[in-house]
């Protein structure tokens, strides 16, 4: 569009023929204000007619999961508790998505309030996967990861938490980011676990994600853990993996792990390896406490829920339950428009918190956080990357765990620990399962470096992709549009 | 938090198989969350099994360990006390709820006539309608502006 080779208008019209043509075959989005939209690319085009350059992504559109705020648009949170709330402000990423020249197309679906590992927990449908439609999209920013896995936007924006960028972009054969702890503002984002929560891209290709990533890092004074200071930028980093020191630990080659999905993780060695990098298999133990990475990870992240949730009260915005009195209305309006997960996480998270529990439950989580993210910090003293699956196992059937909670808590499994250690991560599609339960399904190579190191693992991601090629797209992205 | 007024008071350890829905329903309390008897009794199921998978963190020999609770290297500096502009502040942030009067939240009774006379503080009983009576509503008042002054003196 820069070049004058495309025009803003008719790059936005197709999306949006796109978005009408497959979104009701994968319900990704909660809602598409095509107008604004359209007054965006329009203002971009004018600013190109004029000759000014309207930045790095003039033009692009790109669908934000519906927990970041953009001014006047709605912002659910997948939450009936929102529903009807609109943003009074932009967040961060969206101010500096706009500043760069996209049109902002879309609110993508999630999990309620991003808890959940499918997408089947948002209060108002859920979303299916392009690859097969009975099957899940991951989450909890599944909305975005099928969005762009049906070929309806290049890019779209995700947060993670837990793993909830990287497993539903693994689960949509699309390239997913979660950048270092601290190196994008969450002004803005609706919170979760304040001390984990992370904005993402979510790319049909790494160089997308990697271009996405520069204009959305940077250091935001109006979030207190963005960190200070220029991050290094992804596209001016050498996509070349000749030297990389690459360890796979064992512990991601747990027996947990499909063994279709670890075939297609090994070939990807093979890839990486092809490409000059130095891989080695990391003997288990190095990572003795990874283990217990989904039972710190959901007390960590439910007590800060429980507190971050506290404010969800239907006082000051969203629909309000009556009562006799304040607390009878706190409680009603709580109880009754929080789903199932949120209730459940909120009760784990108040009890791990409540004194004389939180020692034994918090404190704990907390010193065994220590453990292993000094553990993944030690194995960077050898290693420039860590790479293992994404996920346990390809995309799986809706309503497969719906009714055990800890089954769909395990997904978090491999990404996790990543998390918990504040550490960038990609995942990258590296072909489809050939056999067993996830056949004919995305496989998603998990790449992380240590904290800061963003624009490597984004390198090493768009490396891996020129060494290999062009994934393989979903049956609906193939699909002629309008 | 009052220790009286907790679940379980000062045990050091809470053993999964000892949650039973009493407690459960203690534990929504605190976090303001009506839940039916048929809710607390999954929710309780639900908290037991998935603590009874968590108890594993209870092996780790973590003595000496610094809790590490979020991985910034420093804490982050405060913000520059500055108030940023945010024009109609009111009209856009009240615009959310159904619950607003002349740019003010309106939310049930607090305080009951009595507290009021008497200058207490209760979670007493409050009437049906959470604007009549009561504390006096600058909706009623036509003279009432946006001053912060104009109000405090009708309050305890």
């Amino acid at each position: 569009m820069r070049a004058g080779d495309l025009d803003p208008g008719d790059v936005i019209e197709q999306a949006i023929a796109r978005l009408t043509a497959r979104d009701p075959e994968v319900s990704a989005y909660l809602d598409a204000d095509f107008e604004r939209a359209r007054l965006q690319a329009a203002d971009v085009a004018e600013r190109l007619a004029r000759g000014e350059d309207p930045g790095p992504l003039a033009g692009v559109p790109v669908s934000l999961k519906d927990n970041m705020a953009v001014n006047g648009a709605t912002l659910t949170a997948g939450s009936r508790i929102l529903e009807g709330y609109r943003a009074p402000y932009s967040g961060h990423v969206a101010e500096r998505l706009a500043a760069a020249g996209a049109v902002l197309l879309g609110r993508t679906n999630l999990d309620e309030f991003a808890m959940g590992a499918s997408t089947e927990n948002s209060g108002y449908f859920p979303t299916r996967n392009p690859w097969d439609r009975s099957r899940v999209p991951g989450g909890s920013s599944g909305g975005s990861a099928a969005a762009v896995g049906a070929g309806i936007v290049p890019v779209a924006l995700g947060s993670e938490t837990g793993g909830s960028v990287r497993q539903p972009a693994a689960f949509c054969g699309v390239t997913g980011f979660k950048p270092t702890y601290g190196s994008v503002s969450r002004f803005g984002l609706v919170a979760f676990g304040s001390s984990l929560d992370q904005i993402g891209p979510i790319a049909a290709w790494a160089e997308d994600a990697a271009l996405v990533y520069d204009v959305i890092a940077g250091h935001d004074p109006r979030d207190a853990t963005s960190t200070p200071g220029e991050r290094a930028r992804a596209l001016d980093a050498n996509a070349s993996l000749e030297g990389l020191k690459i360890g796979v630990p064992e512990e991601f080659l747990d027996d947990a792990v499909d063994k279709h999905v670890l075939e297609r993780v090994s070939q990807a060695m093979d890839v990486l390896e092809g490409a000059g990098a130095i891989t080695r298999v990391i003997k288990r133990g190095r990572l003795q406490h990874m283990a217990l990475s989904i039972p710190v990870y959901y007390l960590v992240a439910c007590s800060e829920a429980s507190a971050n949730l506290a404010r969800f009260d239907g006082m000051r915005y969203g629909p309000r339950a009556e009562g006799d009195d304040l607390f009878e209305a706190f409680g009603k309006t709580r109880g009754q428009l929080f789903g199932p997960e949120v209730r459940r996480r909120i009760v784990l998270g108040t009890f791990a918190l409540s004194a004389g529990y939180s020692e034994a439950w918090y404190g704990k989580a907390l010193a065994v956080r220590r453990l292993i993210h000094d553990e993944f910090a030690a194995l960077f003293d050898e290693f420039d990357l860590i790479a293992g699956p994404t996920a346990p196992t390809g995309a799986f059937p809706l309503g497969d765990k719906s009714d055990d909670p800890y089954a769909m808590y395990l997904c978090d499994l491999l990404t996790a620990p990543a998390c918990l250690a504040g550490l960038p991560s990609v995942s990258v599609p590296c072909g489809l399962a050939r056999k067993g339960a996830s056949k004919g399904l995305p496989v998603g190579l998990s790449l992380t470096g240590a904290a800061g190191s963003d624009a490597r693992v984004l390198a090493a991601a768009r490396a891996f992709e020129a060494a290999r090629g062009e994934p393989e797209r979903s049956p609906l992205w193939k699909e002629p549009s309008a | 938090m009052d220790p009286a007024d907790h679940p379980a008071g000062d045990r050091d350890v809470a053993p999964s198989q000892d949650i039973d829905v009493g407690f459960v329903a203690r534990v929504a309390d605190l976090a303001r969350l009506s839940l039916s008897q048929e809710e607390l009794a999954a929710t309780t199921d639900d908290l037991r099994a998935i603590l009874g998978h968590f108890e594993a963190i209870g092996a780790v020999d973590t003595e000496g360990v610094e809790p590490l609770a979020h991985v910034l290297s420093s804490s982050g500096r405060p913000a520059a006390d500055e108030v940023a502009p945010f024009p109609d502040a009111r009209v856009r942030i009240t615009a959310n709820t159904d619950h607003a009067r002349e740019g003010f939240f309106v939310v049930p009774r607090v305080l009951d006539e009595t507290a009021i006379t008497s200058g207490e503080t209760s979670g007493g009983p409050a009437a049906d309608d959470p604007d009549a009576g009561g504390l006096p509503s600058s909706a009623d008042d036509p003279s009432f502006e946006h001053d912060p002054g104009a109000d405090p003196e009708d309050l305890p």
